[in-house]
């Protein structure tokens, strides 16, 4: 049976090291077979944008298109994102539509997060 | 088949106003309790500022963390750890009603006993 790992990132990319912490467990749970959900919370709604261009740092929002390619779920809080002038229309099937995020990254309700834990065998907060 | 949680310890440890994370941290909660969690908060260090009662957020023209607490009561069940209200000098009467002052031993076995999964903010 497969089990589920369930990463909530809180802060933003580049300021700290949190989200590559948290996105380099997803990868390796993925490869060991975990189903990944990564729920993207508060500044780390961030993470997702699209044309990131660090100069000196792995891009974020490209290792989360990746992580998606490789069937990591990813959502966004639809209340952090609204905040943070990411979401651009009301939802439609429960999802916020942005033209500013990566393939692979939907804008969602907070609500999402609680259904992920409880059907979870482990949740990290990074 | 998921077999999953059935219940969930979220524990506070930021003030309540100029950051966000418990603010935030206090939604998680609704959103676990909307899933049908059992839902513990522990509110521990700084995160006791948020446990107090009469907070008027009117100047801050910030929501007020106390709504949300009276949102999650009775249906979560919300602690504030008793030495780290001790520690700030702040007297228990201030805390709102419906939430249990706890000591260490307490603290330790909520987080054994309901903390099948346990998120800090």
């Amino acid at each position: 049976m497969r089990k589920t790992l369930t990463i909530i990132l809180y802060r933003g990319p580049y300021a700290s090291q949190r989200v590559d912490v948290g996105l380099a467990i997803a990868e390796k749970a993925l490869e060991r077979g975990y189903g990944v959900n990564i729920f993207l919370y508060m500044d780390a709604v961030h993470a997702p944008k699209k044309g990131q261009m660090p100069r000196y740092f792995p891009n974020v929002g490209e290792k989360l298109r990746a992580l998606a390619e490789k069937g990591a779920r990813i959502r966004a809080c639809s209340r952090c994102a609204a905040a943070r002038g990411y979401v651009e229309e009301d939802a439609k099937d429960g999802v916020y539509p942005t033209s500013q995020y990566v393939d692979g990254v939907a804008i969602v309700n907070l609500r999402e997060l609680g259904d992920w834990i409880k059907l979870s065998d482990k949740v990290i907060v990074i | 088949m998921v077999i999953g949680f059935k219940s969930v310890v979220l524990v506070i440890t930021k003030p309540p106003y100029g950051l966000e994370d418990c603010f935030s941290g206090l939604y998680v909660a609704v959103a676990c309790l909307n899933s049908n969690l059992k839902c513990s908060v522990i509110f521990l260090g700084d995160g006791v500022y948020a446990a107090l009662a009469h907070q008027n957020t009117e100047k801050l023209s910030v929501p007020s963390v106390e709504d949300v607490i009276y949102a999650l009561l009775p249906e979560a069940k919300l602690y504030v750890h008793r030495n780290s209200l001790l520690e700030r000098g702040i007297p228990e009467s201030k805390v709102v009603k419906g939430i249990e002052l706890i000591n260490d031993a307490k603290t330790a076995e909520l987080l054994l006993s309901e903390g099948e999964c346990i998120i800090t903010f």
